[in-house]
């Protein structure tokens, strides 16, 4: 696949961050870390264009690692906000917490940061697809209008798909690059991630545009 | 890609479509079933609230239309007995004043069962009523805001009416507070109502998990019948603030 089409479909998250900053006044404060993440993962692609363009591929490694575990944290954030957790503050901190040291301890000890952390990124990409599955079973048996307007639904089965397809590939990928396989295999391998990426950034713009508008409790008083 | 490589990218092209093909039926299939299920459930609701409201009716009118008359009978003939002995005359007050509490009783209970103001009146007049009733009866402030004219089916006028109720005999029930505030807007397309106490809150989230209770699941039941929606937001120490938005 063409570079200049990969960086374009990598754009599509733009759609969701136009509509979340349109919305984003009058949009329920629990969705907001959907659009933090949003905005950080398009200037991620823009950087990783930028910096893959001036050949600063270790540069990139750096940004994509420290991505990694923004992403884990603002879908914890999210989860959270839904009441995944209970409401619990101490339990979301704990996690984030227990999160942040792993992927400290890897970046520091294990990989370092001139590689990609892959074992960071499996390993949040499975407490992901888990919180999302929780997520989604309990929008489908408790939602009680339809479940085509629900943002959590369409948000859990864009983690799903992705994320899904991210550990098949990566997983592949891992165990291939052990052989000698060529850069092309690569970079045919990395195209599957490109198309499921495109899939994901659309169905998270149909969930900001279906986002509850925020409630207007204190105007009573 | 030399042919091993190929064949093999061909072979995980193949995985993913299967995966996918799966992970698409899956998600059809869900929401094909959450469609059905969920109508199932509307029309469960809707045959329980139905029928509620039928009883009440008939009990209400029964109260009203055949007791009433007979107490009233009743106390009539008591009225109309001729004595001069002093004890009868004083058994014969007691009993008509007893009468005519039972009476008054009767029709209050007949008007809770079915407002006779929200059949014929309507919905602002019934709520004005309802309020009138029970203000400052149990130290409860009742504020009541509705600007624009209203003009709902009365399956909706009876479900907020309903609603109002719940919340009010909430309020006076568990909250301690010294102000209910009700509001009714029309914006657009739907219809807002709004309550709002200055009493002690609840931890809303647990006391969902837990055991949500009658009242709540009330309010919830009626407000999706109308295919409306309900919030409520309370914490210990901030009162409670219940929305419910309503398709018009």
């Amino acid at each position: 696949m063409d570079d200049n089409i990969r960086f374009i479909f990598s754009l599509s998250i733009g759609f969701a961050v136009i509509i979340g900053i349109v919305r984003f006044r009058r949009m329920d404060s629990a969705y907001y870390p959907l659009i933090y993440n949003a905005i950080v993962a398009l200037l991620v692609e823009i950087l990783n264009r930028i910096l893959t363009e001036k050949g600063l591929t270790t540069a990139f490694i750096l940004v994509l690692n420290i991505f990694s575990y923004i992403d884990f944290f603002l879908f914890l954030w999210l989860f959270h906000n839904w009441g995944l957790f209970n409401r619990k503050k101490s339990t979301f901190i704990t996690i984030a917490g227990i999160f942040f040291l792993i992927w400290l301890s890897e970046s520091i000890f294990i990989t370092g940061l001139k590689k990609v952390n892959l074992y960071f990124f499996m390993l949040y990409v499975f407490a992901l697809i888990f919180f999302s599955v929780n997520t989604f079973n309990k929008a489908v048996v408790h939602e009680r209008s339809s479940i085509f307007k629900n943002p959590k639904f369409w948000i859990c089965i864009g983690i799903i798909i992705f994320y899904s397809f991210f550990l098949l590939t990566v997983t592949t990928g891992l165990s291939l690059f052990r052989q000698n396989v060529s850069v092309q295999f690569r970079r045919d391998l990395q195209s599957i991630s490109v198309y499921s990426n495109l899939l994901v950034n659309l169905l998270y713009a149909v969930a900001v545009i279906w986002v509850p508008r925020k409630k207007h409790f204190t105007s009573l008083f | 890609m030399g042919p091993q490589e190929k064949a093999l990218y061909q072979s995980l092209l193949i995985v993913v479509g299967v995966v996918g093909i799966i992970l698409f039926y899956f998600i059809i299939t869900i929401i094909r079933y959450q469609r059905r299920s969920l109508k199932l459930h509307k029309e469960k609701i809707q045959a329980e609230i139905d029928t509620l409201e039928k009883e009440r009716r008939r009990i209400a009118s029964d109260l009203h239309d055949e007791l009433g008359p007979l107490l009233s009978a009743v106390k009539l003939q008591i009225n109309s007995l001729n004595t001069t002995d002093p004890d009868d005359e004083e058994v014969i007050s007691r009993s008509s004043t007893h009468l005519d509490s039972i009476i008054r009783k009767l029709r209050e209970i007949s008007n809770n069962l079915m407002p006779n103001t929200l059949v014929r009146k309507g919905l602002q007049k019934a709520i004005n009523e309802f309020i009138e009733n029970n203000r400052n009866t149990y130290g409860l402030e009742i504020r009541f805001i509705c600007e624009q004219e209203l003009h709902l089916n009365q399956h909706k006028e009876v479900n907020i009416y309903r609603i109002i109720q719940e919340i009010l005999h909430n309020t006076i029930k568990h909250a301690q507070a010294s102000l209910l505030i009700i509001k009714i807007v029309t914006e657009g397309d739907r219809l807002l109502l709004m309550t709002a106490d200055n009493g002690k809150g609840f931890d809303y989230f647990a006391k969902v998990k837990d055991n949500p209770g009658l009242g709540l699941r009330n309010l919830q039941s009626r407000a999706e019948v109308m295919g409306g929606e309900f919030t409520c937001q309370s914490d210990p120490g901030k009162g409670t603030i219940f929305t419910i938005e309503i398709p018009l």
